[in-house]
């Protein structure tokens, strides 16, 4: 990205918190894709099956990506003791 | 006055505030692209998006809302906190 | 926005916690030196009943809206507790998932109707059904 990302300052020195970022930035873009295909599914632009199948693949790995934070937060917790 | 019009550009291109002004715009684009991605699909209600429309739709709006998300995060730990060491 | 990014006061001089040194490096989910498969199976199935808790909610929530019919309400549901009480036969999972209480107090998660229905275990079609019935006999 180099400096050409005004964000790049805010870049830590540490990857497994900027790992942390990424999985909750994550975690709330699933959340807002799920809600959009429910959007979707009220509208009747998607069959119920399909909203069902996707619904279910995208919530899979928010809590894939939940478990990941957990272990990710759970460590920054202990340190604290 | 080359020197002045260089530091003005730099102040006005490079300056922290600057910085954050980019990237609460870029944060507004995202939130509007993403608006409009769903509107487009408003028109299907005739004929129900198929699976493979519905995979394009998701892969381009998550990674929107991703990028989103996260450059939020990143300008209120950069409010809060001032610069960050880098 | 989210509360959960954490502002970073490891890097400050007034911080006196020490950074914890595994943070330094990315964090996989899965270490394979402590993942065993019969964990990855495990998790999987835990991923599978939360994408049932999260889909349910949203099935309930469009049957409410009118968006669905009696009869695609109905069979999706049944089939959805039917799912969901599979997974849950499995005693590795229920050891991880303790119960419904304990799971959605762990992974935060936000979904009324579903949890509604499924400590009913019938969808509400069937509970009206059955209420119908009762009431006939009288």
């Amino acid at each position: 990205k180099g400096t050409t990302d005004p964000l790049w300052m805010v870049s830590t020195e540490s990857a497994g918190l900027n790992q942390l970022y990424d999985l909750v930035a994550k975690d709330d873009a699933l959340s807002d894709t799920i809600n959009a295909l429910y959007q979707m599914l009220n509208r009747g632009v998607i069959a119920l099956d399909l909203f069902v199948r996707k619904s279910r693949e995208l919530a899979r790995e928010q809590f894939l990506t939940r478990l990941h934070i957990e272990k990710i937060t759970t460590i920054l917790l202990e340190a604290e003791h | 006055k080359q020197w002045q019009d260089l530091q003005g550009m730099i102040r006005d291109n490079y300056s922290d505030e600057a910085m954050k002004r980019k990237v609460q715009l870029s944060i507004r684009q995202l939130d509007e692209q993403c608006n409009q991605l769903e509107l487009s699909l408003n028109t299907h209600t005739e004929n129900k998006l198929d699976s493979n429309s519905l995979d394009t739709f998701v892969n381009e709006y998550l990674e929107k809302r991703k990028l989103f998300h996260l450059q939020r995060e990143k300008l209120a730990t950069w409010d809060a906190q001032g610069r960050l060491k880098s | 926005m989210s509360a959960r990014a954490p502002i970073n006061h490891f890097g400050t001089t007034n911080s006196t916690r020490p950074f914890p040194p595994q943070l330094y490096q990315e964090l996989p989910l899965f270490p394979p030196e402590t993942t065993t498969s019969k964990d990855k199976e495990t998790i999987d199935s835990l991923s599978e009943i939360y994408s049932i808790i999260i889909a349910l909610d949203h099935v309930e929530k469009a049957y409410l809206r009118d968006s669905i019919t009696d009869s695609q309400y109905t069979a999706t549901v049944n089939k959805l507790l039917a799912q969901y009480n599979t997974y849950l036969n499995n005693e590795n999972v229920r050891a991880q998932f303790h119960d419904l209480k304990h799971f959605r107090e762990r992974f935060n998660i936000v979904a009324s109707n579903a949890i509604t229905r499924l400590e009913r275990g019938i969808p509400v079609t069937v509970e009206h059904a059955i209420d119908n019935e009762q009431g006939q006999n009288q």
